[in-house]
């Protein structure tokens, strides 16, 4: 683990994603402690632009933007984490199930995997939200993740299948180790990176969800989130009030939040993949 | 062509077997929480109404039309039906417009907004993405990071920042809309000219993230090709530099071919929020309205469409794909 | 040879396929064996002839789609956990690819002591340790060397003999050996080779070569069995399968081995 660290460290690309993280996360985890303000309180007249004191001025509804973006922010990066962390899970069991058990098993998931890959998550995502009445963040997260997991299924599954008849496994079985001792020792450790990038692409893609859907109005309720910014400030006609810096920022935000972990994934794999590394 | 026949037919049959379960979660999905959102958003609906008359209409037709008042399963085959029948119902917030009118109207802009701007985007962005690789050096220092930061924007991102940009500040392009709002459609050069300025903007943000994305795709599948031993040998055979090329294009575009397939679902849904930046008169700009104005039988149809769309895309790509990979033919055929 | 001795494992019709419908195959069809303590036997065969699934459900990591294996004149139950070990404790097996048979996250210890729990053996970490020594001395490795070190830090040879080491440990009465040497350089194939002849003699332990190399076969085991595309076409004594195949098969492998008389008059 920490080896494997080490070697990591050594990615200029992987450095560089994790810098602009932690520059983010210490941003909006931080500056709220230090101006304690309520976000959501109307401190200055609708689309006040940037001064000494609100830095990028206000929204449509005298908002602070600077401390709504550091709250919308922290909000996306929880929805995107716990959809990682769902959509992860899901596609970690159901391609462990399928790549090891095989048989009919791996043909009915690797059927549903390859449905759910091709039917589109965005409509699905809407198909429940538009349902349900109260969403929380936590359930627009996992609303996501509950679209998302077919692509970390597949590839899990693909590498379990090719692993299962390593002679490794043999031998572990053959030493008498349980079925679960084996997916735990001898199968998991060989996708631990792999699932580990996979990971970090779900965070991604579960905050451009997020953005996504909330962009259409679908997204958690009583909270600010980066989504939710942008739908206010189209809703709002922030472009035609000439207010950049209720869309701008935030739009960079979820650039470079994306951008980090895309880098980062980008250095893991150049890491483990020698071969596409130029 | 036996043997692709084959291809094709199963290729067919799992797609359409894809899509009954698409449809089919299309009717339970909002149901399968709420009950039956019909009657709760009819009577949601019917308060905002005035005519009370209007309100009875519609409540009895979506009542006799859905066969609310029948179970669960019939209920869905009376909404499969209807939809071989290209019926969706009427929409609540354009009553009495039917919903497969206003999809009509909507298709043809978000198909022609789309096609050009994906198929442009994934070209240009594999050219991009093989020069790079080749080029190395502080060009692919450069083109890489470039790209990626593009394609970590959602797409109605850099929509809403070229709208205001283009289309507010430097007043370059219109504003919103398919074409002049005072303008009556129809074949005059003036007009086409109108829908050709309205559509520069909405194509050219579709454009520019499918080519980040596509690039960074490309890249890597050429630098894993330039890395093979194959290469090595043409290179120690002395071959010309073009040659090994053109041999590192092909085999890396076909990846990116199956590549387009996988990514085509969140690249068209990406593009029909676009069009809600641009109030653009698509499919994603009824989808947005019909969203804040709770028109179910609307949204249905749009998410129907979305999915017909998205199903098509891939088929059609796999079926190309069959055509241009030899190994397709040699291997899909002989089965596992 | 050793006609009279007993039984420990036979095989009844034994059958694998693979696949359904269209693309079903058989990879081993209605294969019957018999193996009797103490002897050395050799499955011999080409690639894709079947032998390494026949091997692998001789040591229960393949289900036979029909036909039944007999483990001491019973039926082979491989249902509960206790089975199982109870299986693996007499039946074990070393494979070709010394590299993938270890696994590349866990210490070299590992492998050792799971084969110790296996035996379910009360024994005293000071024991344990004594035994893993005792067994990476009969094949030459100095075990406090090797203590906490990864295998990509042993080469092919030291991974191999540690497997050897594994089963000095268990002390299995079937060893199924899947061309345990194959993939090691010719002068550790011998030494190999010579330790897997000595745990025999130690333990009264069946030996079970699968393999290519008609040679190695007739050189080392009592009895063999050819198999083409999953059947077993001849089988009988070494002796006399070399000096006359009845096969067309058989014949054609043994021209394979062009230099075979000078070599076993060598030995």
């Amino acid at each position: 683990m920490i080896g494997t660290l080490r070697i990591l460290i050594r990615s200029p690309k992987f450095i560089i994603g994790l810098a602009i993280l932690a520059v983010v996360l210490g941003t909006v985890f931080v500056y709220p402690m230090v101006n304690t303000a309520d976000p959501v309180e109307m401190v200055a007249s609708g689309f006040d632009p940037p001064s000494a004191q609100y830095i990028l001025g206000a929204d449509n509804f005298g908002r602070d933007t600077f401390l709504e973006l550091m709250y919308g922010t922290r909000t996306s990066l929880y929805v995107g984490l716990i959809a990682g962390v769902f959509a992860t899970v899901v596609g970690l069991v159901l391609g462990l199930a399928a790549g090891y058990i095989g048989g009919l098993a791996d043909n009915v998931i690797t059927l549903i995997t390859n449905m759910f890959i091709v039917i589109p998550s965005f409509v699905i995502l809407i198909l429940v939200s538009v349902s349900i009445n109260s969403r929380s963040s936590t359930v627009t997260a996992l609303i996501i993740g509950l679209t998302s997991w077919p692509w970390t299924a597949r590839a899990v599954r693909a590498q379990t299948t090719s692993l299962r008849n390593r002679d490794h496994v043999n031998i572990a079985k053959i030493s008498g180790y349980s079925t679960t001792k084996i997916i735990l020792f001898e199968i998991l450790p060989y996708i631990a990176s792999y699932v580990v990038m996979a990971f970090i692409l779900q965070i991604a893609s579960g905050i451009l969800s997020e953005a996504a859907i909330s962009m259409l109005g679908l997204g958690p309720y009583n909270t600010v989130s980066l989504g939710i910014m942008m739908n206010w400030a189209l809703m709002f006609e922030a472009p035609a009030a000439g207010a950049w810096w209720a869309f701008v920022p935030t739009s960079l935000m979820i650039a470079a939040i994306s951008f980090s972990l895309f880098m980062m994934n980008t250095g893991m794999d150049e890491i483990f993949n020698p071969k596409i590394r130029n | 062509m036996n043997s692709y026949l084959k291809y094709f037919l199963k290729k067919f049959g799992w797609y359409l077997l894809t899509l009954v379960v698409a449809i089919t979660l299309n009717f339970f999905l909002p149901r399968m929480i709420k009950g039956n959102p019909v009657s709760v958003i009819v009577s949601a609906m019917s308060q905002g109404m005035s005519d009370v008359n209007a309100q009875k209409k519609l409540y009895e037709s979506y009542m006799h039309q859905f066969g609310l008042d029948k179970p669960l399963f019939q209920q869905y085959l009376i909404y499969f039906q209807n939809i071989l029948h290209g019926d969706f119902g009427v929409s609540f917030g354009n009553y009495p417009r039917r919903v497969s009118n206003i999809l009509a109207s909507a298709i043809p802009w978000t198909l022609g907004l789309q096609i050009p701007a994906i198929l442009i985007g994934w070209l240009l962005g594999n050219l991009l993405g093989a020069f790079t690789a080749y080029k190395k050096g502080v060009f692919d220092k450069i083109i890489f990071p470039a790209a990626l930061f593009v394609n970590s924007m959602p797409f109605f991102a850099l929509s809403i920042i070229m709208l205001y940009v283009f289309g507010l500040h430097l007043k370059w392009f219109p504003i919103g809309g398919g074409y002049g709002y005072q303008m009556i459609p129809n074949l005059s050069l003036s007009f086409i000219g109108s829908v050709l300025q309205h559509h520069f903007l909405p194509f050219i943000s579709i454009v520019l993230v499918a080519i980040g994305g596509q690039a960074i795709g490309m890249r890597s599948m050429s630098i894993y090709e330039l890395n093979s031993d194959y290469v090595l040998y043409a290179k120690l055979m002395g071959i010309r530099d073009s040659r090994v090329v053109r041999y590192v294009f092909r085999n890396a575009v076909l990846p990116q071919v199956t590549g387009l397939a996988l990514s085509i679902g969140t690249m068209i849904s990406g593009a029909l929020i676009t069009e809600i930046v641009f109030n653009y008169p698509g499919i994603g700009t009824w989808l947005f309205t019909a969203i804040r104005t709770l028109d179910f039988p609307l949204i249905s149809g749009c998410t129907l469409m979305i999915t017909l769309a998205v199903l098509a895309a891939n088929f059609t790509i796999e079926i190309i794909y069959g055509l241009i990979d030899p190994r397709v033919k040699a291997t899909q055929m002989e089965g596992q | 040879m050793n006609g009279d001795s007993s039984i420990v494992l036979e095989g009844r019709k034994l059958n694998r396929q693979f696949g359904f419908g269209r693309n079903r195959f058989f990879a081993v069809s209605d294969v019957d064996f018999v193996f009797r303590s103490g002897e050395i036997i050799s499955i011999v065969g080409e690639s894709g002839s079947g032998k390494t699934t026949l091997a692998k459900m001789i040591m229960g990591l393949l289900k036979p789609t029909s036909g039944e294996v007999m483990f001491r004149e019973n039926p082979r139950s491989l249902r509960t956990k206790a089975d199982r070990e109870e299986y693996w404790k007499s039946v074990q097996g070393i494979f070709q690819d010394p590299f993938s048979s270890f696994n590349q996250f866990s210490k070299i210890q590992t492998l050792l002591l799971d084969c110790i729990n296996l035996l379910k053996l009360k024994l005293s970490e000071e024991e344990k340790m004594n035994m893993m020594r005792e067994a990476c001395g009969f094949v030459n490795l100095e075990f406090d060397e090797l203590y906490n070190k990864y295998p990509f830090e042993l080469s092919g040879g030291q991974m191999q003999r540690l497997m050897i080491a594994r089963i000095f440990i268990l002390k299995p009465k079937v060893l199924i050996a899947d061309e345990p040497t194959s993939m090691i350089d010719a002068c550790s194939r011998a030494t190999i080779l010579d330790m897997f002849l000595k745990l025999r003699k130690q333990n009264d332990m069946i030996i079970v070569f699968i393999t290519h190399d008609l040679g190695l076969a007739y050189y080392v085991s009592d009895t063999i069995y050819i198999m083409e595309h999953g059947k077993i076409v001849e089988r009988g004594n070494a002796a006399t399968i070399l000096e006359s195949p009845v096969h067309s098969y058989t014949k054609r492998l043994l021209a394979d081995v062009p230099k075979l008389k000078e070599a076993w008059d060598l030995g």
